[in-house]
């Protein structure tokens, strides 16, 4: 085949040009990048260097030329160990192409290189460091394998999160506005949080500690306290004033009211907390560092944890979640596996200040009651007996080893009509023991912490029959629970 | 969507000087730093990937047969997948390493700078990467620096190739080494497309992080359309954000699909205090802007952008 008739022989002609032509365009190259900047000259030697170290500039200049003649060397080098993937005839063309980019590249680079020589530049000919024009650009162009459709457990996933996203918003305190840098970079405060849509009157849930900055200059009800960034159809983000409308430290909770038309509120789905199974799977949404609308997705890795906030305070019955959580995700939701909201997600363990794995949120059992008395009350009517109990490590002093220590009865409480006995002096002074809580409707009570975690699941008003020890005697009290003082 | 680049720290691990010895049982491998007063970053325990299924129920449930889905796309697609080894060497015009007892040495006196993942790219021995996992061999001091590959053979044997840099674009932190190596030794990776990606669809990384070679992780698509900045400072847009863990020594190796398909190039995990540990917020650059660039980086040695004709 090789010898084709005369006709045959002119194609390889042109062909040979049409190298030619795209090696001066290389050298081009070349010389342009000289005049634009030097940063981008660099000789990057491509086969182990055989030279001497130089001492004197004349030497230093010889490596130079050795060094841009052994770069061809190399290229032509890979062409030999990587011959295209072609009939004979068109790997003859490859062999005179390369013969003739030597020829052409000798001459040509003995020029180009006196002239950077008078540049002073210490880089060269990246053009012939890089790349491997012997081959094409569709023959390492891969064939692309398209993708198939969502295996049902991602398309669930998917589909929850399109769902269920634009529930959830990107809150800004309000004082902690977004500011440029030195450098000209936005950092993103600590300030940045999330929340959920609660209702259709633009009610938004969150976290205490996403607002606190502005909530520690005790903001009145209807004061801004927040930009809420709420997500619209095809991405776009619309901003609104969030007004505070209450917000609760115990329990790491506040509502922001944002005047928003009904058609862009989404209220979430919120789901039972109080049936949750370690295992369970389960997705959290917000911002973390700012990127808004992110999706993270785990297991429910254990439950009834006492979650240290960052408003200070301790929270019970948090869901502990490996779903990666990051500062941004606080105030976002925690969903099933049927996109029910079942807790707000409020803290992470971490040591570098990002996630570890171990996040907790607070559960939907507690947002449920919570939320409704902040939008009505715009704080929280907590129940209680209001009678002072002994602090647990006290009572265990006094002997009481089981159940919740009255100390003290304010008169004309509930508690005092129902006839509960505060601790008191006898006689010859010593601790008369006053009444002994034991059970609350029949749920054993250890101790105080225990007797306010009973409590917590009460209403102010409701009638709470207690089981009470009095001596060696065991009594029955009834009472109902007054709002409890703090 | 700004730039955060101090707080975005590109998945290239340098840990300090003095590098406590791993377990004997670990990988004999162990980066090195230089000049870095940091504490010393904890070796994360690599997930195992599973041992294969027992059979399979008469009537395998959906959980089942994701499992075993699992366990094949891994087995298939791990061999595409190399280490990535930057060496600092001796040599007559190298500069002088420093003096590190503890420095993990390879053959002929070279220590080790940093570790990387990549993935093969065709059947002529091209390997895609990270431009920051292998950037000490395009700049000055290049001709100190060089590069090991190491692959896995049949068997599950690990054999290693000196690669040579070949083309690179800082603008979309890829890179393409080339490695001389027989063509029924490489497995070509399977390149998906990223234009109908979904947030919750699942998605796997396979790399190496601190070192321990071919180690895989789950997760889901976390967000699209993100924005990271590039090692040359300007934003690389359509980032694919993914809560799959992606820590030090992902960098450069493959993001895939449910059909094994790799989707991206893991490049970065959202940090602070420069520690490199996954935080859940980890990104990818999407498969079509690679698909974009790697030719011509082949070809040309640098992308079209920065052509001048």
């Amino acid at each position: 085949m090789s010898n084709g008739n005369p006709s045959s022989s002119y194609p390889q002609t042109r062909l040979q040009l049409v190298h030619h032509t795209r090696t001066r365009i290389l050298l081009r190259s070349s010389l342009w990048e000289t005049r634009t900047t030097s940063d981008q000259m660099q000789c990057l030697p491509c086969g182990p260097s055989t030279n001497a170290p130089a001492a004197h500039a004349a030497a230093r200049s010889v490596s130079r030329r050795r060094v841009v003649v052994e770069g061809v060397t190399s290229a032509t080098h890979d062409s030999e160990e990587a011959p295209p993937r072609s009939m004979r005839a068109t790997g003859d063309r490859g062999a005179m192409s390369s013969k003739t980019l030597w020829l052409v590249s000798k001459r040509k680079l003995i020029a180009l290189s006196a002239f950077c020589l008078s540049l002073h530049s210490s880089r060269y000919f990246p053009a012939f460091a890089l790349g491997d024009t012997s081959v094409k650009i569709e023959d390492v162009t891969p064939k692309i394998f398209p993708s198939g459709p969502l295996f049902p457990t991602e398309k669930r996933i998917a589909e929850l999160f399109e769902i269920n996203t634009y529930s959830v918003v990107n809150i800004f305190d309000a004082t902690l506005r977004p500011q440029l840098n030195v450098t000209g970079v936005v950092e993103i405060p600590e300030g940045n949080g999330s929340g959920v849509v609660w209702d259709d009157f633009g009610h938004i849930i969150t976290n205490y500690h996403v607002v606190g900055s502005a909530l520690s200059k005790n903001p009145k009800p209807g004061d801004v306290v927040a930009r809420v960034n709420i997500l619209a159809a095809e991405g776009i983000q619309k901003n609104f004033e969030g007004k505070l409308v209450g917000a609760d430290r115990a329990k790491d909770l506040a509502v922001l009211k944002v005047d928003a038309p009904t058609d862009l509120l989404k209220p979430i789905n919120v789901g039972q907390s109080s049936a949750l199974r370690v295992g369970q799977q389960c997705l959290a949404i917000g911002n973390p560092f700012g990127f808004d609308h992110t999706l993270t997705v785990g297991v429910i890795s254990g439950l009834n944890r006492d979650i240290l906030s960052q408003a200070g305070v301790t929270i019970g019955g948090g869901i502990q979640t490996d779903a990666a959580i990051n500062p941004g995700n606080s105030g976002g939701p925690l969903l099933d596996s049927k996109g029910h909201m079942i807790g707000i997600n409020a803290a992470i363990f971490t040591q570098t200040g990002t996630s570890a794995g171990v996040g907790f949120a607070i559960p939907s059992s507690t947002v449920l009651k919570i939320a409704p008395q902040l939008i009505q009350f715009g704080k929280v009517r907590r129940a209680g007996l209001n009678v002072d109990f002994a602090p647990d490590p006290i009572a265990y002093q006094l002997n009481v080893r089981n159940g919740a220590l009255i100390l003290k009865v304010p008169g004309g409480s509930a508690a005092a009509k129902a006839g509960l006995a505060p601790t008191s002096r006898g006689f010859a002074g010593n601790i008369v023991l006053g009444d002994i809580v034991v059970a609350v409707d029949g749920k054993p009570v250890k101790g105080k912490s225990d007797l306010l975690r009973v409590l917590d699941d009460y209403g102010v008003g409701d009638q709470v029959s207690l089981t009470i020890r009095r001596g060696s005697e065991t009594l029955e009290a009834t009472l109902p629970l007054e709002e409890a003082d703090m | 969507m700004a730039l955060r680049p101090q707080l975005l720290r590109l998945l290239l691990p340098s840990p300090p000087h003095r590098n406590p010895p791993p377990p004997p049982s670990s990988p004999s491998v162990a980066p090195i730093g230089r000049r870095t007063a940091a504490a010393a970053v904890l070796l994360l325990a690599a997930g195992v990937s599973a041992p294969p299924p027992r059979a399979a129920r008469a009537e395998p449930d959906g959980e089942d047969v994701d499992e075993a889905r699992i366990v094949r796309l891994f087995q298939e697609a791990s061999p595409s997948v190399v280490f990535i080894k930057d060496l600092v060497v001796a040599g007559p015009q190298g500069r002088r390493v420093g003096e590190d007892e503890d420095g993990d040495e390879e053959g002929g006196g070279a220590k080790v700078e940093g570790t990387g993942s990549g993935f093969v790219w065709d059947s002529t021995g091209h390997i895609v990467t990270n431009y920051h996992v292998v950037a000490k061999l395009a700049g000055d001091g290049s001709a100190s620096h060089r590069c090991k590959v190491f692959l896995e053979g049949s068997g599950g044997k690990s054999y290693s190739k000196e690669a040579r840099l070949i083309g690179c674009d800082p603008a979309y932190d890829l890179a393409v080494l080339k490695i001389d190596a027989d063509r029924d030794q490489l497995r070509p990776a399977l390149i998906g497309t990223s234009r109908s990606l979904r947030v919750g669809q699942s998605c796997f990384a396979i790399g190496n992080p601190y070192g321990y070679e071919h180690t895989l992780t789950t997760g889901v698509i976390s967000g699209l359309g993100r924005e990271i900045p590039s090692p040359n400072g300007r934003a690389i847009r359509g980032a694919i954000q993914t809560d799959t863990a992606i820590n030090a020594g992902n960098s450069g190796g493959p993001l895939i699909d449910s059909y094994g398909h790799v989707i991206g190039v893991n490049t970065a995990t959202f940090t602070r205090k420069g520690s490199g540990i996954s935080s859940g917020v980890n990104f990818a650059i999407p498969i079509d802007t690679v698909v974009q660039s790697v030719p011509n980086l082949i070809v040309y040695g640098t992308s079209v952008s920065n052509r001048f004709y």
